[in-house]
């Protein structure tokens, strides 16, 4: 049986060559992106990648080679990737994210955000009415620890001293750096609870989410009972916007994906918690940053400024600001 | 049934420890994911310790960037800040880290690299942004939360219970398997995003063993043999036709091994040629077991050609044409 050679391996000589082109700028895009490749390079990889797909065939019908079996299923398959799925550099993937997907989700998924807009109006209410009508209620919303000093047993002069940084804290810039880092955590953590706990008991979202409010609703009675409730609310709305919006936000997106496994529609159940828990985390993601937009607004502006028409005119803008961008923003198709 | 078969072809305990290795684990779990060009993919899904490693990987990373961070920091900041921003770093590590290097390493993350896995989205579509941040913020609700309840009850809910503890650690145990319950190891953040961690495809392509025959240049052949290179052996028919394709792939494995051992490659090679019948006995294993291999695959690829697909030894000679499926198809092997 003195033969000639293996059919396989003439089938393998004649291919090679532009097998391994292939690989070459495989890894080329792997490594360096799509741009990297020059025009002729871009002509080419297409039809590299049909070639390779069927010499995989024919591979798989004729070779017993399995080294080269193997090799054009795994080559094949990074191929697909890069053909089909062509990366994008980070710049183009941020701006695409802030300029359509963030504010596009958010208006997706507007129906549970507003249902968490009204579960914290309520809480909100709740509280406050309550506190008017008894101050020692006050204690059933806001914990010891966290009212540090801003409770019924305070004074209102220290009430105002808090609201108008007369407390005589140092405002030097490193401070108040670690002051917005502090806050960023702080705040974002309860917006990311919201999300996390959405996934399975709804209920959860809905008692942190009154929880959270309700402490603001108690803040703001036991402020206007001492008549303080211009200088509180000043305090409060130029971060609070931006802030209170995206717990808001993020608990709406953790609504979704609970919503989206008890109401699925017409969509199976994963299916249909594939498709909301996409856009749900799209949301969580860009409200981690607004987070960071609070935080810092809360640890610079605030601390600096202490007159009561420009805190008011920075809440308005921002109010402005995030209305415009979630009604507007992403809105032309592309 | 392939124990079976590995002990037939290379002989019951003449070194088990190498052969093991030279088998390989068997038969892996896999995705098919069909391309519109109408030739299937079979991507092999990561199996739950390459999963495993990957994540712990990552978490020592990021335990070391927050330490670089804590014996760097107190050159630029005062002591009391430290604290606070460490925890910044921690935060931005904890929503970004994972994210941010899917986003740029497409599905990777540097544990994944070392592991070999990759991301991709379930239907073989193109891994999008949506999918990458659904999946890892559910590592919130997955790792890091009834982690951070189990070390401080009082962290997530001020007046936690005692037992939220105990309760901490089932939810994150129950999270922490469930990979290991469905076939595709799915994390419930798969789940949630469309997307499945497969072994990241590496092509590597070896010489082919039945290119030319045997020749001088390999390297630990010892002397004698190799003069009389470079046919020494003939097949017959009826020799060649004793094994089948699965034999052949085995014995394509053993070749492919650099450093197994010599009396291991007699071993297959005195087995080989009791079991056809050869009549001169002996000779350089090597260079017999690769004009062997070679023989049987021309052999083979020619009946192939013709119809006839002899799947391994038992197959019965010639009642069978073609019977589609197993073979080298979906020999899927894990080691590449």
């Amino acid at each position: 049986m003195s033969a000639i050679e293996p059919r396989s391996a003439q089938f393998r000589r004649e291919r090679e060559a532009r097998w391994r082109e292939l690989e070459v700028l495989v890894q080329k895009v792997e490594t360096r992106g799509l741009r990297s490749l020059s025009a002729e390079q871009l002509q080419v990889l297409p039809i590299l990648y049909r070639g390779v797909i069927s010499s995989l065939s024919v591979a798989r019908a004729i070779s017993l080679d399995r080294n080269v079996v193997r090799y054009l299923e795994a080559l094949a398959q990074r191929a697909y990737f890069v053909v089909y799925s062509p990366r994008r550099t980070a710049p183009e993937v941020m701006t695409e994210f802030f300029r359509r997907s963030f504010p596009r989700a958010v208006r997706e998924i507007r129906g549970p955000i507003l249902l968490a807009f009204a579960i914290s109006l309520l809480a909100t209410l709740i509280a406050y009415s309550m506190v008017r009508a008894d101050l020692d209620d006050y204690y059933l919303f806001v914990a010891a620890e966290y009212a540090a000093g801003r409770d019924p047993t305070a004074s209102t002069e220290e009430l105002r001293a808090i609201l108008m940084n007369e407390d005589g804290e140092e405002h030097d810039g490193d401070a108040l750096a670690n002051f917005a880092a502090h806050l960023f955590s702080n705040n974002a953590r309860i917006g990311l609870l919201c999300y996390a706990v959405g996934i399975v008991p709804v209920l959860l979202v809905g008692l942190l989410l009154f929880q959270n409010f309700a402490l603001l609703g108690a803040f703001a009675a036991l402020h206007a009972e001492r008549g303080l409730s211009v200088e509180m609310w000043s305090w409060i709305l130029p971060h609070g916007v931006t802030e209170l919006l995206a717990v808001i936000v993020c608990a709406g997106a953790g609504l979704t994906i609970g919503l989206a496994w008890f109401f699925p529609g017409e969509r199976s159940r994963i299916r249909s918690l594939v498709v909301r828990s996409r856009t749900a985390g799209v949301v969580a993601m860009g409200s981690v940053l607004m987070f960071l937009i609070a935080a810092l607004i809360e640890g610079f502006f605030r601390q600096l400024v202490d007159d009561i028409p420009s805190r008011y005119l920075l809440a308005a803008s921002t109010a402005l600001f995030w209305s415009a961008y979630f009604g507007l923003a992403g809105r032309r198709s592309g | 049934m392939s124990s079976k078969l590995r002990r037939a072809l290379i002989g019951e305990g003449s070194a088990p420890s190498t052969l093991e290795g030279v088998l390989g684990p068997p038969p892996v779990a896999t995705r098919e994911i069909p391309t519109p060009e109408g030739v299937t993919l079979t991507f092999e899904i990561a199996s739950g310790g390459d999963r495993a490693s990957g994540f712990l990987i990552d978490l020592v990373l990021i335990g070391l960037l927050l330490l670089g961070c804590g014996f760097l920091a107190p050159q630029l900041l005062s002591f009391s800040s430290l604290l606070i921003f460490l925890q910044l770093v921690f935060f931005g590590l904890r929503c970004f880290y994972f994210s941010g290097f899917e986003l740029l390493l497409r599905g990777r993350t540097p544990g994944k690299l070392l592991t070999r896995t990759q991301v991709i989205d379930r239907q073989g579509g193109p891994l999008r942004v949506e999918a990458i941040f659904a999946r890892n913020l559910t590592r919130e609700f997955e790792h890091f939360i009834p982690f951070i309840v189990l070390i401080n009850g009082g962290a997530i809910l001020p007046d936690a219970p005692v037992w939220s503890g105990w309760f901490a650690f089932v939810w994150a145990g129950v999270f922490g398997l469930f990979p290991l319950l469905n076939p595709e190891r799915l994390r419930l953040g798969d789940v949630l995003a469309g997307t499945i961690v497969v072994k990241a495809p590496q092509p590597i392509l070896a010489d082919d063993l039945g290119a030319e025959a045997p020749t001088e240049d390999s390297e630990e052949a010892s002397g004698e043999e190799i003069a009389s290179a470079p046919r020494v052996h003939s097949f017959r028919r009826e020799q060649l036709e004793r094994y089948g394709i699965y034999e052949l792939q085995v014995l394509e494995e053993v070749l492919r091994q650099q450093k197994m051992r010599r009396k291991t490659l007699i071993g297959i090679r005195d087995r080989i040629q009791r079991k056809i019948g050869y009549e001169q006995r002996g000779g350089d294993p090597r260079v017999f077991l690769e004009e062997f291999y070679r023989a049987q695959r021309i052999f083979l690829e020619e009946r192939l050609l013709l119809g006839e697909k002899r799947e391994d030894k038992h197959a019965a000679d010639d009642a069978q044409p073609s019977r589609e499926g197993r073979g080298s198809t979906d020999e899927g092997d894990a080691r590449s």
